[in-house]
C-alpha cells in the first residue's frame, strides 16, 4: 500500500495537470455582439457603397 | 460615414400597402410576419394620416440593449441587424422596441416563439452575401448591390424615403419648404408643440 504522503503528492500533481487545461476560459462580456462576422458590415464595405446609395436615394426619391 | 434611415412623409402616404407587399414578396417573409406595416391614425375622420412603420434602425437601439444573448449588431452605415443562429426568441426586443418592429413566426401550436424576424433595411444578415442561407434567414441583400430598400423604391407617391440621413432630410426639407408649412412628420407636434 502507498504511503499517505505519496498519495497526496500524486493527487496534487494530477490536480495541477488537470487545472492547466483550464487556462482558456471564455469570459462573458455584456453588450458585445456574440454572433458570426458580417463582411458587408465593415467600414470599408460601407464606404465603398456610400456614394452609390446616396446617388440612388437622390434619383429614387426626388420628385420628377 | 452614411447613416441609413427611413422617413415616412405622412402628407403623401395614401395607405396603399405597396411597401408591405413589396417587402413580403422580396424577402419571401413567412405567413404571420410583417416586417413593415401601415398604421392609420384618426381613421375615417378629418385629418386622417397613414404612416408606414418598420424597424427604424435606431442609433442607440433598445432591442440590442436588452438582448440577453447579444445577437444584435450595427453595420458601419447604421443598419441594425441580428444573428438568427444566436436568437433564443425570448421576446425582450419586442417589448423594448417602441415601433413593434420585431416579429415572431407563428408556425407552431401554442404560441411558441421562433427566431425573431425584423426589417433588415434590405441588407441581409451575417451569412455570406447572396447565399441561400442569407436568403432563407434574412431575405435579399440589396444594399450590398448598391440598391435601397425595395419598400421605399417602390413607393408610388414617394412618401416612404430611405437612405443616408443627410440626403433624405434634405429631400424632406425641400418638400416642406415647397408646401409652405411646417413639417408634418409623425409626432412633430407632440415633440415640439403647436407653434414650432
Amino acid at each position: 500500500m502507498m504511503p499517505k504522503r505519496t498519495t497526496l503528492c500524486a493527487v496534487a500533481v494530477v490536480t495541477l495537470m488537470l487545472l492547466a487545461g483550464c487556462s482558456d476560459v471564455t469570459m462573458y462580456e455584456p453588450g458585445v455582439y456574440k454572433g458570426s462576422g458580417d463582411d458587408t458590415a465593415s467600414e470599408e464595405a460601407a464606404e465603398a457603397r456610400a456614394d452609390d446609395l446616396r446617388e440612388r436615394a437622390r434619383t429614387a426619391h426626388t420628385d420628377r | 460615414m452614411a447613416r441609413m434611415k427611413f422617413l415616412c412623409d405622412a402628407e403623401r402616404c395614401i395607405e396603399c400597402q405597396a411597401c408591405v407587399t413589396a417587402c413580403k414578396n422580396e424577402h419571401e417573409v413567412p405567413w404571420g410576419v410583417n416586417r413593415r406595416r401601415v398604421i392609420v391614425m384618426n381613421d375615417g375622420q378629418p385629418g386622417e394620416r397613414a404612416v408606414s412603420v418598420a424597424c427604424m434602425h435606431c442609433t442607440d437601439a433598445p432591442c440590442a440593449a436588452v438582448c440577453p444573448v447579444d445577437c444584435f449588431y450595427t453595420t458601419a452605415d447604421g443598419i441594425v441587424l441580428h444573428d438568427k443562429d444566436l436568437c433564443i426568441g425570448c421576446g425582450y426586443c419586442f417589448y423594448a422596441c417602441p415601433f413593434g418592429a420585431p416579429q415572431y413566426p407563428e408556425q407552431t401550436a401554442f404560441g411558441v416563439r421562433g427566431k425573431m424576424d425584423k426589417c433588415t433595411f434590405c441588407a441581409g444578415g451575417p451569412e455570406p452575401a447572396h447565399s441561400q442561407e442569407e436568403l432563407t434567414k434574412y431575405g435579399t441583400n440589396r444594399v450590398e448591390e448598391g440598391k435601397l430598400p425595395l419598400c421605399a423604391e417602390m413607393c408610388a407617391t414617394k412618401a416612404l424615403i430611405a437612405g443616408d440621413g443627410d440626403v433624405i432630410s434634405d429631400i424632406y426639407r425641400k418638400r416642406v419648404m415647397q408646401r409652405g408649412g411646417r413639417p408634418q412628420t409623425w409626432g412633430w407636434q407632440s415633440a415640439y408643440g403647436e407653434g414650432v
